[in-house]
């Protein structure tokens, strides 16, 4: 046998998994000398028949090594081993092979470095290395392949840059780098290559500008850079590369605006270049793009007008605008664009109504128009072309009446009306859908009889929450097998609760709250073994509860309020050992509080049994409620003493009025929202409390002895710093920020014990004296230490919970904690733990806080002039931008208030507390701990604890609009129920001059510097900026880094204009 | 003259940026109770 002969054997020794074909045909064979006459598997040779040329096992199922034998078979053109299992190292030897023209491994494991063999490949034209697990560099003698026209080495993990002598492959028409680790920036060379056709280098890490746009890529067709990291815009000159028919630059961060060279671009069929933080109009240019099927700009910040010259894209199917700031009305003439299929322009700020032509596109499946400010009604005759999948549009000013045809053509999944002003009824053609999925219709002014359901295990979600709907719940809703949620909340429902809902086993959410629904709960409910959450309250139901329902093992909430119910709590509530949230308000129920309560460890959100008839004392197994924050037991026959609360550290919110209890009541009861009123048997211990003594409410334990205001509030204050302290330590997660990653000039130490600095600060305070409290936050006391070397400290004190103590894990936090640093931001310089607290030594802010010097002005003292409002507002915008946009994960704030901004000696904001705060990553999470300050909170954290940098954003408005008017957030001279946010939106929408929306509002100590028109104008534009970040809508909010680059432009605008004076 | 047969190799399939969405805005109360 020949050389390639016995080469091909010994490549099969490396092979483990051998195929027949393969096992049969590659032998030897006495009477041949070569492999080319006896059919060897996957073997063709040349036409002397004596050397192998090619080598092909694609898709064999084959695995093992490639030997290094390769490289004997010198006269191989092609070496095809694709798509099998094939793994180890490339040897090098296939440099050997040096006809090779066709080479592809793609579809294997084969791991390491890719040789740096193809100096002496010079015949190569078509290279493939995708999908395997190669790593390291691309080795630059690729620059070397003169003859390369497709080079793929997508999907590995290759690293460092894309190399600059693949410009020299002069002939390359396609190349895929798709998908593996490269960074750096797209060499120069790369835009040289005049006949590239095809370009996909999405998903690495790159970055740099972008420089596509000159003469020679005429021939680009496609072009993907999608998810890397690019530096400036898409390329200006983009619209000479007239061949493009994909542009796909998805999340590759750029900024700017579209070209409209874009324009140019007549044989593109998609544009996607969503999610970037592309600004500006979308060019009219875009409708020269004659080609155009999808255009996909979702996910930017782009504002203005659509132009109404999109109307001529004659093919467009999908128009994909959702999420940006667009405005106006959708023109036209799109509604006319005949092949559309799917038009997504929801969270926008669009208005008009809904034209009639909607109803003539034949091929428009989905119809996604969610909150924006569309308006009017919505065509009758909608749907009747038979095409539509999904409408959905919620969150807009529809009024008329919902139209009877969108399932006409029995595909409609999504019918989603939700939060509009539509009246009438819910058509009764909802009877012959069996393709819907999820049914919305909640807010709005609908009414009548709800129509019966079809049978369909397609649905899985019904919100017909807050309308006027009348008559029984339909029982059809049982036969709809694959139901998660059912709200028919806030109707005017009558009638019994069928039982036929008891066979809904995937229920998740039952809310039949607010209507006026009859008779007992059925026990059949039962059925619904997936319950989390069921909410029945404001009914008039009654009966006892069945015990069948002790199935609901995942429960998580359950509300009776408002009823008729009545009866002993029943014993088998215990085993819901997942209950968050019990409220049974306001029935019957009697009898004792059975001890099994305190077996409910999940309880957390509430436990209201207030308003029914229990007696006897509050079972002493309560106390094991540790998780517990709002309890309410009032108006009951309770009696005995409250100090099985004392254990409940989590509460922040107690009510145990109108019964009649005895004896003490506990020290940590003590705070505002607490209520005892009506127990005239409780007392307050003299020892620690007179906060209800002077309310003249309570008498005292022992004696008289009266102790100062200040001590209440430092003990109701201590009461909560260990419930704080808990969540602190629960909630804080480590934390990296872009500039505050240098560790070098860090000196925040946890320290246990004692230090020389600790001695000091110690001495300076007496040993925290009370005399030496300059604040009480949210989360501790704060004292002020003066070294007497001209040090001063501001030193807050935490007391942790007991079982937190010593927590290494919060060392390492508050150390990160300390490497946080920004101007901005107070600086935190030492923390010690202690074995009761942890002190956290901060800069002292010799101004106090802002809203010591915004509204505790001292007669006599300067007025804080706008210039230097101005700067503070400014400054917390760096700070707080600093938190939410450069530190990762991001921090949010949580509590942004006057009271948290500290005044150095140049009246220099700095954000305090922040490290207190949870720090969260990118999504909004929801949690319970802190729950910021009244009149501060966005409106939609005002029933639940979601923080997210939005509701930083809106507390951070709320300062703003008080730098401007000097008023409080909730100031004395609001009307009742009004806050800032109200008083001015309402005080300008009734002033005529809507050029000076600063006018009426702004703090009469202003009036005379604001007499200077540009100042005033910058107040101007300050309080429209307040009135952006203080939207309802969160989402309609400036992030921080907007707002930043907003002052900062206002900042330049009055400093261009009053330069000669500075 | 090449003497290779390239095979018709399928081309990169393009990224595609994330689909539209629909409302589904879940209830908080469920939401909590995953989270714990």
């Amino acid at each position: 046998l020949n050389s390639d002969g016995l080469a091909l054997l010994s490549l099969l020794k490396h092979f483990d998994k051998v195929p027949l074909e393969v096992a049969s045909t590659w032998k030897e064979n006495t009477s041949e000398t070569t492999p080319c006459n006896n059919n060897w598997f996957g073997v063709i040779c040349d036409l002397s028949g004596n050397v192998v040329e090619t080598l092909n096992l694609s898709a064999s199922g084959l695995s093992g090594q490639l030997g290094s034998e390769i490289g004997e078979l010198k006269s191989l053109v092609t070496l095809d081993l694709s798509l099998n299992s094939f793994s180890g190292l490339l040897p090098s030897t296939l440099g050997n092979c040096t006809s090779l023209e066709y080479l592809d491994l793609s579809n294997n494991d084969f791991s390491g470095e890719v040789p740096d063999i193809f100096g002496s490949l010079q015949n190569l034209t078509f290279l493939y290395l995708d999908r395997n697990n190669l790593s390291g560099l691309i080795p630059a003698s690729v620059g070397g392949l003169i003859e390369l026209v497709d080079l793929r080495m997508s999907y590995n993990n290759l690293s460092g840059t894309i190399p600059e002598l693949l410009g020299n492959c002069s002939k390359l028409e396609y190349l895929a780098l798709n998908n593996n680790k490269l960074n750096g920036s797209l060499p120069a060379s790369l835009y040289l290559l005049e006949n590239l056709g095809e370009l996909f280098v999405s998903n690495n890490s790159l970055g740099g500008r972008l420089h596509f746009g000159s003469s020679n890529c005429k021939k680009l067709v496609s072009l993907d850079l999608s998810f890397n990291d690019f530096q400036g815009g898409v390329p200006p000159e983009i619209g000479n590369c007239s061949s493009l028919h994909s542009l796909v630059m998805v999340k590759c961060n750029l900024t700017g605006t579209i070209p409209s060279s874009m324009g140019m671009l007549r044989k593109v069929s998609v544009i996607d270049l969503s999610d970037n933080r592309l600004s500006g109009n979308i060019p009219q240019e875009l409708g020269n793009c004659s080609s155009l099927e999808t255009l996909k700009l979702n996910d930017n910040q782009l504002q203005g007008e659509i132009p109404p010259a999109l109307s001529k894209l004659k093919k467009l199917q999908s128009l994909e605008l959702f999420f940006n700031k667009l405005s106006g009305e959708i023109p036209i003439g799109i509604w006319k664009i005949q092949s559309l299929t799917q038009m997504l322009v929801y969270n926008n700020t669009l208005t008009g109504e809904l034209p009639v032509e909607v109803t003539q596109l034949k091929h428009l499946k989905k119809l996604t128009l969610f909150n924006n400010g569309f308006y009017g009604d919505i065509p009758m005759s909608l749907g009747l072309n038979r095409s539509l999948e999904e409408v959905d549009l919620l969150g807009n000013r529809f009024t008329g009446e919902i139209p009877p045809h969108l399932c006409h053509g029995q595909k409609l999944r999504l019918f989603i009306l939700g939060s509009n002003q539509l009246h009438g009824k819910i058509p009764a053609s909802i009877r012959q859908c069996k393709t819907l999925e999820r049914v919305r219709l909640e807010d709005n002014k609908l009414s009548g009889v709800l129509p019966e359901f079809p049978e369909s295990l397609s649905l899985s979600y019904v919100n017909l929450g807050s309308n006027s709907f009348e008559g029984s719940i339909p029982r059809s809703l049982g036969s709809c097998k694959n139901l998660l949620t059912i709200d028919l909340s806030q109707n005017k429902l009558t009638g019994l609760i069928p039982p036929e809902l008891g066979n809904l086993q995937s229920l998740g959410l039952l809310n039949l709250s607010h209507n006026y629904l009859e008779g007992p709960l059925p026990s059949q409910l039962s059925g619904c073994a997936r319950l989390l959450y069921f909410d029945v309250g404001s009914n008039s139901l009654n009966g006892s509860i069945p015990s069948s329902f002790r199935s609901w093992k995942s429960l998580s909430t359950l509300v009776l309020s408002d009823n008729n119910f009545l009866g002993a709590i029943p014993q088998f509530l215990a085993e819901l050992d997942r209950l968050s949230d019990l409220r049974i308000a306001r029935n019957a129920f009697g009898g004792k509080i059975p001890s099994s309560v305190g077996l409910l460890k999940s309880l957390r959100y509430g436990l209201d049994l207030s308003a029914n008839v229990f007696t006897g004392e509050i079972p002493t197994t309560l106390g094991a409620l540790i998780n517990l924050e709002r309890l309410n037991i009032s108006n009951n026959k309770l009696t005995g003493p409250l100090s099985v609360l004392q254990s409940l550290k989590s509460l922040n919110q107690v009510d145990v009025s109108y019964n009649q209890f005895t004896g003490p009541i506990p020290v940590n009861l003590l705070s505002n929202s607490s209520k005892f009123s009506g127990n005239p048997d409780l007392c307050i211990q003299a020892s620690y409390s007179v906060s209800a003594i002077i309310r003249k409410e309570f008498k005292s334990c022992k004696g008289q002895v009266k102790l100062s205001t200040w001590k209440i509030a430092l003990i109701a204050a201590g009461s909560s710093l260990s419930v704080l302290a808990l969540l602190f330590a629960l909630f804080l997660v480590l934390c990296r920020c872009k500039r505050g990653t240098k560790t070098e000039d860090a000196n925040i130490l946890a320290e246990e014990g004692l230090s020389l600095l600790l001695n000091k600060v110690l001495a300076a305070t007496d040993n925290l004296d009370d005399k030496y409290i300059i604040g009480r936050g949210a989360h501790g006391v704060v004292y002020r230490a003066s070294l007497g070397s001209g040090e001063e400290y501001a030193v807050k004190k935490l007391i942790f919970a007991e079982h937190i103590r010593a927590n290494q894990n919060m060392k390492r936090e508050i150390e990160t904690i300390g490497l946080v640093r920004h101007r901005n931001l107070i600086r935190l310089e030492r923390f010690w733990m202690r074995k009761e607290d942890g002190l956290m030594l901060y800069q002292y802010m010799p101004n106090g806080s802002l809203h010591d010097v915004l509204h505790r002005g001292n007669q006599g003292e300067a007025v804080l002039d706008w210039s230097a409002r101005f700067n503070i507002a400014l400054g917390i915008s760096h700070g707080l931008a600093y938190l939410h946009h450069d530190c990762h994960p991001p921090i949010i704030h949580r509590d942004i208030k006057p009271e948290n901004i500290l005044m150095d000696s140049d009246m220099e904001p700095h954000i305090g507390d922040f490290g207190l705060a949870r720090i969260l990553d990118d999504s909004t999470v929801s949690t319970a701990t802190v729950t910021g300050t009244t009149g501060y909170i966005a409106p939609e954290n005002a029933y639940k604890t979601v923080r997210s940098k939005e509701s930083d954003v809106y507390s951070y408005g709320v300062v703003l609009l008080e730098l401007v008017t000097g008023k409080r957030a909730l100031d004395r001279s609001f009307p009742e129920d009004i806050n800032i946010v109200s008083w001015v939106r309402s005080v300008l929408s009734s002033y005529e001059d809507e050029d000076d929306t600063a006018g009426p509002i702004v703090d009469p100590k202003l009036v005379d510097e604001l007499l200077d028109t540009k100042l005033r104008e910058q107040a101007i534009q300050v309080t429209d900026l307040a009135l952006r970040c203080t939207d309802k809508r969160p989402e309609n909010r400036p992030s921080m880094r907007d707002v930043v680059k907003d002052l900062t432009d206002l900042e330049s605008f009055v400093r261009s204009t009053s330069g000669s004076v500075h | 003259d090449n003497k290779a047969k390239s095979k018709k190799r399928d081309k990169e399939k393009p990224s595609s940026g994330r689909p539209g969405q629909t409302n589904s805005v879940p209830n908080a109360a469920i939401q909590v109770y995953k989270e714990d």
